[in-house]
């Protein structure tokens, strides 16, 4: 697993992931943020192993919201502030009624998947489970009983 | 096993095969069931693990059944490998076939909702002309749904009402609802809906599964062999009298074939299973109806509502929790005329909270909105009846075989405006009753799961007195060969709003009576 760099994005994709996990998911009522916990680190990974679709809607995500940076302020996406990040994330954020119902507009699309699983693997990353246990609070993202695989042929 | 001549042959080991082997082993009728996976050990094949530890992170491994939308990186073992047993479909109708091999089936893992068709779908044809009647009534039925309720320990709330028809329940005493429970009833009795609780199968020990409630019992007269990691492949046909005389199967590992004979042949193999081998070993389709009328429900309509008092962190006190069932209240009668035919019903859950993707918001801000929302929330979640069409249909697919070499299915199913209208009608009721109470709208949705997704597919073998627009008769034996009975949902002829599984039970343990007393006679 990837955990520790990057190996499937390109170095600004990276940067503008990295930038999406800071502003989506702070580190916010004493919990742990995306970038403490390794979280963009861990979707390189993941969208490497992924299916085409998959890895096109990032690709072509995180270049749009790049090339998107540069026209409107002259930068990398990595390199606004947090309200230059504001005036173009939030035009495109939609709420998502259905999970299944996601919306047609690629870009929105994109936003909505990214800060979806920004979320989700912030929540189950090992630094979460980590930094809750040491703090005694309840929380982390828990587990359940795993199926091994039976009997495989 | 090879050279030995069973009088019934069950080829499948879920609740539909379990019932078979059941009934007919307590007659005294020696069984073989094949089974095509394995059976699970419990303590061996599952560990406790932290979602952290596993390799993806809870989100499961990316491209790995995408059909089904229940795995999750926990259960991805329990399913079905779709690389393996694959099956196609135009992109544009996607269809999610959801399947499992061990032993026990899709037993092992139901939700237990548990409800007894009425007839009002029985009898549909009469009421809204859609499609076809049974050839049974609920009379018919009934006093077989009682016993399988013995059997699974159903529990219920009886409210004498024709759309939900009581059954043999076991007593349960329920809490005093919630206020946002009573406001939501007192709403619903004004608009002549009528609100009760779920029904579901307790079981024993929090499973109501083949294995702990039907199996052992055949096993325990000596009557049953049981025989996993056998997927059957073709059934056999005695030439000199047209009868099944038997299966081919194959050796789930060894890929090795075998031959086993019996007197009669049982299909317990799921609906799309059973139409598979039906289709693969070209019998039962002198009617032409074999493999269409593919139909199940609509599931993922629903509306959040959160309630006002109990926001910011009020929720509680009586306010709050708690749940409530709405059976069928469209369509109940000729009179009631819609946009649709048939009918839906509702799931209440109160106590929940708002998710992330209601909002268009991150970071501070929606922490802020997930907070405020906190614990607030009324959920109605709904299922809908789908319309048997005999344009929805499978058939064989001889360009792509599974790991076995078996031809597999080609589906081809597409919703019309009945269910489209349906769901419309299910979101703005539910959303106007939560309106009517003074409650907030936190997210509204009228869009649905593809067919398939209910994991209630039925209708593909159905039965009926006429064989030529049916494929099976009403005790679920071919019209074609009558050593050859069909026990799994393929039989339905409409499957309703309500979850099919005390239905295929009831049918099984009625077909094989039937079948018993059949052989006693000579008929079959
Ligand atoms: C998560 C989940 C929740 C559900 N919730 C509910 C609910 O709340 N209420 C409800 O009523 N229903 C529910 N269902 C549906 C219910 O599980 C099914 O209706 C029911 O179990 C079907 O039983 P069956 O015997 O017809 O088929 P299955 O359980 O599918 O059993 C078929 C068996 O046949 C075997 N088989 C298949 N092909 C072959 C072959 N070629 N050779 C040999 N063996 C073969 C398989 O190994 C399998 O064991 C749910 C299902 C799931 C998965």
């Amino acid at each position: 697993m990837a955990e520790g760099g990057r190996r499937f994005f390109t170095v600004p994709q990276f940067a503008t992931l990295k930038k999406l996990g800071a502003i989506f998911v702070p580190p916010l009522k004493g919990n742990v943020g995306a970038v403490d916990t390794d979280a963009p680190e861990f979707l390189d990974y993941l969208i490497g192993v992924s299916p085409a679709e998959r890895q096109t809607l990032y690709r072509s995500g995180l270049d749009g919201l790049n090339a998107q940076a540069r026209r409107q302020f002259n930068k990398a996406f990595a390199d606004l502030d947090n309200k230059q990040a504001d005036a173009i994330l939030k035009p495109l954020l939609t709420p998502v009624p259905w999970v299944y119902d996601l919306p047609k507009d690629p870009m929105k699309r994109f936003v909505y998947q990214v800060h979806q699983d920004l979320r989700t693997a912030t929540r189950n990353s090992p630094a979460a489970a980590a930094a809750s246990a040491s703090s005694g609070r309840r929380g982390g993202a828990g587990g359940g009983l795993y199926w091994n695989p039976i009997d495989p042929v | 096993m090879a050279t030995k001549e069973y009088d019934v042959l069950i080829v499948g080991s879920g609740h539909s095969g379990g019932m078979a082997a059941n009934i007919l082993t307590k007659q005294g009728l020696s069984c073989l069931m094949l089974n095509a996976g394995p059976q699970a050990d419990y303590a061996k094949d599952r560990t406790n693990k932290a979602v952290q530890d596993l390799p993806y992170r809870g989100f499961g491994k990316p491209g790995a059944l995408e059909h089904v939308f229940q795995a999750n990186e926990f259960n991805a073992n329990q399913w079905v490998d779709e690389k393996e047993n694959p099956y196609t479909h135009d992109p544009a109708k996607p269809y999610n076939w959801v399947r499992v091999r061990l032993l026990g089936g899709r037993s092992l893992f139901w939700a237990r909702q548990s409800f007894r068709l009425s007839d009002l779908e029985f009898k549909a044809a009469e009421i809204d002309g859609g499609g076809e009647n049974w050839p049974i009534s609920l009379a018919d039925l009934a006093p077989f749904y009682s016993r399988v309720e013995a059997i699974f320990r159903v529990t219920g709330r009886k409210e004498g009402w024709p759309q939900f028809p009581d059954g043999n329940f076991i007593e349960q005493t329920y809490p005093p609802d919630s206020k946002t429970i009573q406001t939501f009833t007192d709403i619903c009795k004004k608009q002549n809906i009528g609100v009760s609780k779920m029904r579901s199968s307790q079981g024993q020990g929090g499973l109501a599964s083949s294995i702990n409630l039907l199996i052992p019992e055949a096993i325990a007269t000596g009557k049953l062999d049981l025989v996993a990691n056998a997927i059957v492949r073709e059934i056999t046909v005695d030439k000199a009298t047209g009868k099944a005389n038997g299966t081919h199967f194959i050796d789930r590992h060894s890929k090795r074939e075998m031959h086993v004979k019996a007197k009669v042949v049982i299909l317990a193999a799921g609906t799309l299973e059973s139409t598979r081998l039906l289709m693969n070993s070209g019998l039962a389709n002198s009617s032409g109806q074999l493999g269409h009328w593919l139909h199940d429900q609509i599931y993922g309509v629903s509306v959040v509502a959160s309630v006002p008092e109990a926001q910011d962190g009020k929720a509680g006190q009586g306010l709050m929790g708690g749940s409530a069932f709405l059976p069928r209240f469209r369509n109940l009668t000729k009179a009631d005329k819609r946009n649709f035919i048939k009918g839906y019903c509702v799931n209440i859950g109160s106590g929940g909270s708002a998710q992330p993707n209601h909002f268009a918001a991150y970071g501070d801000e929606l922490q802020a909105k997930l907070d405020h929302y906190a614990g607030s929330c009324v959920t109605g979640s709904i299922y809908g009846e789908r319309v048997a069409r005999f344009e929805n249909k499978v058939s064989i697919n001889k360009n792509i075989l599974d790991a076995w070499g078996i031809p597999t299915l080609h589906i081809d199913v597409k919703d019309s405006d009945n269910e489209l209208n349906m769901a419309k009608d299910s979101a703005d009721s539910i959303e106007e009753i939560f309106k009517t109470a003074g409650w907030e709208i936190v997210s509204k949705t009228d869009k649905f799961y593809p067919p398939g997704y209910s994991i209630h597919e039925v209708g593909t073998a159905r039965m009926g007195d006429n064989p030529k627009t049916s494929v099976l008769n009403k005790w679920s034996q071919s019209h074609d060969i009558k050593n050859l009975v069909v026990v799994d949902g393929s039989s339905f002829v409409t499957c309703g709003w309500q979850n099919p599984t005390m239905t295929i039970l009831a049918l099984s343990m009625r077909a094989c009576e039937h079948l018993v007393e059949e052989m006693k006679k000579g008929a079959v």
